[in-house]
């Protein structure tokens, strides 16, 4: 069975290329903001890997890890941000809330790579 | 014989009365004397006061002049900040767009083949290279204006000189044939990466633009000791010695109003002195100029 993971991102395009390019792989949940990623969350209890995009209307990445994280407090997250790193990214990072942030325009192999190593 | 002693004693009393009144009259002249001395001295005083109270003055003026360019700076960086993270964010997106087609499509060919593969191949090729191209900008001037002031992080100065001209090739590509001898090995040092991409945008600029027509700017880096040397030189108007002590001054510009705010090189001087580093400059009207910049090593 193929491992899980969710990408949530306000922008359509960037959601189905990501679906397109990870399919192969993985399962690939994906939602157009944090609510309906946790509403995903609570209906597919086997993703394990989630990444996120940082700038969203309503609730931003980080936000949406927070609400997410005191749910499933096990499930591996990440950042996908079109901005260089930043004060409220770093912070998440160093209180371990997300394992990496990934920059736009993304790296497919780091992303494969990361994904590989965590559910190994 | 009366009237002989009458006259000695008229003129007794008159000496006597004379030596009172020269008495009185030098007594006179010693207070006045006194008097003057004491006002001239009071003078004096006064004087000194008024040369210190200019000097204080024109301290003042300097720490004005410094701390206005410095705000404007900030200012400038701060608003630049704003809008390149903002522009990078909005490139970014897009971008991300493209990176994903382009893994798509790589992923669809190998899957399926084509009849042309080759051309697809050089077609994939391009769309990659741009891609890359495009990021690499957008790195580059999320670097020169990154919302950091830490004076510790490891500063790659070829990495950083790169981007900067990375940043300029524009500018810099049909005018000026660019030549780096770089040291053999990376060279680190201790400072702020931002500031750094200040410093050499601002110097590469500054050359750029004394050469008038078509010239050559060299870069070099080494290490001497325990310090990083890099030169910055160009083959362009030079600088006429009566100039070289005051290219450094806020505010100082030769060009134009409205053209440069001659606030170049006192940031980058600013900039290298909080690094501890050094700026030196050789020039010569009409043969160029050459920077010589150090920074100790980490």
């Amino acid at each position: 069975m193929n491992t899980k993971i969710l990408y949530v991102d306000d922008e359509p395009i960037n959601l189905k290329l990501f679906e397109i390019n990870f399919a192969k792989k993985y399962d690939v949940f994906i939602a157009n903001d944090g609510f309906q990623g946790l509403e995903l969350l609570d209906k597919e209890s086997g993703i394990i890997v989630i990444i996120s995009d940082m700038k969203m209307p309503q609730m931003n990445g980080i936000e949406f890890i927070k609400k997410a994280k005191e749910r499933y407090p096990d499930k591996k997250y990440y950042i996908l941000t079109g901005f260089e790193i930043t004060s409220e990214i770093r912070e998440a990072l160093n209180t371990g809330l997300i394992l990496k942030y990934f920059s736009k325009p993304f790296n497919i192999k780091e992303i494969d790579k990361t994904i590989n190593d965590v559910i190994m | 014989m009366n009237d002989r002693k009458k006259l000695e004693d008229q003129l007794k009393d008159y000496n006597l009365r004379l030596e009172e009144l020269v008495k009185e009259r030098t007594d006179e002249l010693e207070l006045t004397n006194d008097e003057l001395s004491a006002t001239n001295e009071e003078l004096y005083g006064e004087s000194n006061i008024i040369i210190q109270k200019n000097q204080e003055l024109n301290e003042a003026i300097e720490l004005i002049k410094s701390t206005q360019s410095q705000l404007v700076q900030t200012e400038k960086m701060a608003s630049l900040g704003m809008l390149t993270a903002g522009v990078a964010h909005e490139v970014n997106n897009p971008l991300n767009y493209l990176m994903g087609t382009y893994v798509g499509l790589e992923n669809y060919f190998q899957e399926h083949g084509s009849n042309d593969a080759p051309k697809i191949e050089l077609l994939l090729n391009s769309m990659q290279v741009g891609i890359e191209r495009i990021s690499n900008i957008v790195k580059s001037l999320n670097q020169f204006s990154r919302d950091n002031d830490s004076l510790e992080e490891n500063c790659d100065i070829h990495a950083i000189i790169d981007n900067c001209v990375n940043m300029l090739h524009n500018m810099l590509k049909h005018k000026v044939e660019l030549t780096k001898e770089y040291f053999n090995d990376t060279i680190i040092v201790k400072g702020n990466v931002g500031q750094l991409h200040q410093v050499f945008v601002n110097i590469i600029s500054n050359a750029f633009q004394a050469i008038p027509a078509k010239g050559n700017i060299i870069i070099k880096s080494k290490i001497i000791g325990a310090k990083a040397i890099i030169e910055i030189i160009d083959d362009g108007v030079g600088i006429e010695k009566k100039y070289l002590s005051k290219i450094t001054d806020p505010f100082f510009t030769t060009k134009a109003p409205g053209e440069g705010s001659g606030l170049g090189l006192s940031i980058t001087q600013r900039i290298i002195n909080e690094h501890h580093g050094e700026m030196k400059f050789e020039s010569e009207v009409d043969k160029g100029t050459k920077f010589i910049l150090s920074f100790p090593l980490k």
